[in-house]
């Protein structure tokens, strides 16, 4: 038996759900219909618009640029991140609350202003190509995740652990790669899968910084939406769509989602 | 010239002192041992020798050669933590076997020392097994293990067996003197409890403040306290505040103001200068006053008379604290004939009981 108050409960629930899942549901519905338009609900369905992502110029050599400015940039923060993490987490040092906030900061500045910073005063200011420029962006604003998410890991890490190592013959190096890292496994996969996703679906920096020749693929999709209204976008959206949940799936089965949620 | 020599070393945390022209040595194959109070600098002495922390002066010499400069991965120091910290990715094997394969030992010889030393702590059978999946005592071993594997030259121990219950703390140690004694491994051991220190150790050393107050056999330590500090610590709970001091040719006479104490020579100090003795609970004999309420006619050295105040029941014996001329005494008898509250009492201090102290 069902009291008001749990009735109630289930409603809002439910309408949470719709509110949320509604619209995807939309999307990978329209993007199989066959009208060059969207239209909802399509009349006739097809795999066309799905055609044309690989027909149309741009989306595929956008994608790649997409994935590899993910990839190195998540190179690049994970080579500054881990070893600040580290020493944020290791050491007493002073200024380390300011360092600590410097590091998160991206998380706090508006994208757009990032980006618009970045395009102004670095970009121009050194000519500095546009490649370079997406990777150093993207760089930036990956950091704060892998910081965040190791110095978590680290926290539980204890130390004595690292001292045993050193004392039985293993050098700092070893000691970190064979000792540290693979304590904190989890917290650096979910580092990686985390910053790749946010730098993946980046636009407000990536829309001051690529141009002419060069663009990401939330760009070019942008781009895309402004001249036609075909279900070309909702296509790639669910193909985005079920690359983020394989994403997902991998780090919910890695560690769970409650993970996140606890500190 | 002893094995390892920490000769005038000084340790800080920012600005606070912990060792301060601090000098330890220790014997080759010898098993000595730190004791003190909590924050008297043990761990610290220890991790300072197995080169976690760093010296701000002084002289760290291992077999002949400066070792302060010495990276801790390349003094060969065993070292087993109070919390263990094994490896909890790696399995009990590859946990002792990490110091064996950073020597880049070969295969066979690995897998042959490892079990051998997993036998010799009697755990034969929990190779695969991870830290997580073994008992306190367990892992403990296992920390013995991974630290002894390596043949070091020299082990360090702090408080190995503090999160242990009482009847395995008492097995371990047993266990790691034998360890110790077979492989002819020299030991520094760091620990807060008495029994544990006295009965595996060569020598202790007392700690008070980051300075040795006293380092001798446990033996002598025990009967024969060189300092207030030492005496209190190892339960020399009463002492007498003596003026003056005449030196015979087998014993020491003190005065206070209107009494006289007969001590054996070398007991305790052999500074001239000391006035303070101690004397155990236990040692002091306690009689009933037998002139009633008079004062005792014909007073006889080394005692004093006194009226007891407290009384308390011990179980195997009896605790009282008396009053005297000369301040409370603590004094232990056993149970029969108890004397109750306001009783007056003489007390005997044995002439090879009391002990000089600075
Ligand atoms: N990392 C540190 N930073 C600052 N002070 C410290 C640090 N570690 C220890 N101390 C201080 O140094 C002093 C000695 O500490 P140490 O750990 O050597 O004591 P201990 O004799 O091992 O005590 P316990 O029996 O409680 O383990 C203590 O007063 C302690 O507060
Ligand atoms: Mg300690």
């Amino acid at each position: 038996m069902m009291n008001e108050k749990d009735r109630g409960l289930a409603i809002f629930t439910w309408l949470t759900f719709i509110v949320l899942l509604g619209p995807l549901v939309i999307i990978i519905i329209t993007s199989f219909g066959a009208d060059s338009y969207l239209s909802f609900p399509p009349k006739s369905l097809s795999l066309h618009w799905y055609q044309n992502i690989f027909e149309t110029e741009g989306f595929i050599s956008t994608f790649k640029t997409s994935i590899f400015v993910s990839l190195i940039g998540n190179l690049i923060a994970l080579i500054i991140g881990i070893p600040a993490a580290y020493a944020l987490s290791r050491y007493h040092f002073k200024g380390k609350g300011v360092l600590n906030a410097l590091f998160i900061s991206p998380l706090l500045i508006p994208g757009i202003v990032l980006g618009f910073t970045m395009l102004k005063y670095v970009i121009v200011t050194y000519h500095m190509p546009i490649y370079t420029g997406l990777l150093v962006g993207h760089s930036i604003i990956m950091l704060p995740f892998v910081i965040r998410v190791i110095s978590s890991s680290l926290s539980n890490f204890d130390f004595s652990i690292e001292e045993a190592a050193l004392s039985l013959g293993a050098g700092k190096l070893a000691t970190f790669f064979k000792v540290v890292l693979p304590n904190i496994r989890s917290g650096l996969i979910a580092a990686i899968l985390l910053a790749f996703l946010e730098s993946f679906n980046n636009v407000d920096i990536s829309i001051f910084i690529t141009g002419p020749g060069v663009s990401t693929l939330p760009i070019q999709m942008l781009q895309y939406v402004e001249n036609y209204f075909d279900p070309t976008i909702a296509a790639i959206s669910v193909l985005l769509m079920i690359l983020t949940a394989a994403l997902m799936f991998f780090i919910e089965r890695l560690m769970g989602f409650s993970y996140f949620t606890k500190k | 010239m002893s094995l390892l020599s920490l000769n005038n070393v000084s340790v800080a945390y920012d600005k606070n002192v912990i060792l301060k022209d601090f000098n330890l040595n220790v014997e080759k194959g010898e098993l000595l041992s730190l004791l003190g109070p909590s924050g008297c600098g043990k761990t610290t002495t220890l991790r300072l020798i197995a080169g976690f922390l760093q010296a701000s002066g002084g002289q760290f010499i291992f077999d002949g050669k400066d070792y302060s400069q010495v990276p801790i991965n390349k003094r060969h120091f065993g070292f087993v933590f109070q919390n263990y910290a094994l490896f909890p990715h790696l399995s009990i094997f590859e946990n002792v076997a990490f110091g064996l394969r950073q020597r880049k030992v070969d295969r066979k010889e690995i897998e042959k020392r490892v079990k051998h030393m997993l036998e010799v702590v009697s755990l034969s059978g929990f190779e695969k097994r991870f830290p997580a999946e073994l008992s306190g005592g367990q892992r403990q071993r296992v920390a013995i293990a991974r630290a002894l594997v390596i043949k070091p030259d020299l082990l360090l121990f702090d408080e190995p067996l503090s999160n242990l219950d009482a009847n395995l703390r008492v097995t371990m140690r047993v266990e790691i003197r034998r360890i110790q004694q077979e492989l002819g491994i020299t030991t520094v051991y760091v620990s807060h409890d008495q029994e544990e220190c006295f009965s595996i150790s060569d020598k202790v050393a007392i700690l008070n403040k980051g300075v040795i107050e006293q380092l001798d056999q446990p033996k002598t330590i025990y009967k024969y306290p060189k300092t207030e500090f030492v005496a209190r610590f190892i339960g020399f709970n009463n002492f007498i505040q003596c003026r003056q001091r005449e030196e015979h040719e087998t014993h020491l006479t003190f005065f206070t103001e209107q009494e006289k104490f007969e001590v054996q020579k070398n007991a305790g100090t052999t500074s001239t200068r000391a006035l303070k003795l101690a004397i155990r609970p236990d040692n002091i004999v306690i009689e009933k006053c037998r002139t009633g309420s008079g004062g005792t006619p014909g007073h006889r050295d080394n005692t004093l008379t006194g009226q007891v105040k407290i009384s308390t029941f011990l179980g195997r014996s009896y605790q009282y604290e008396v009053d005297t001329s000369l301040g409370t005494f603590q004094v232990n008898r056993e149970m029969e004939m108890p004397f109750s509250t306001g009783d007056r009492v003489i007390l005997i201090f044995p002439k090879e009981k009391l002990v000089l102290v600075d």
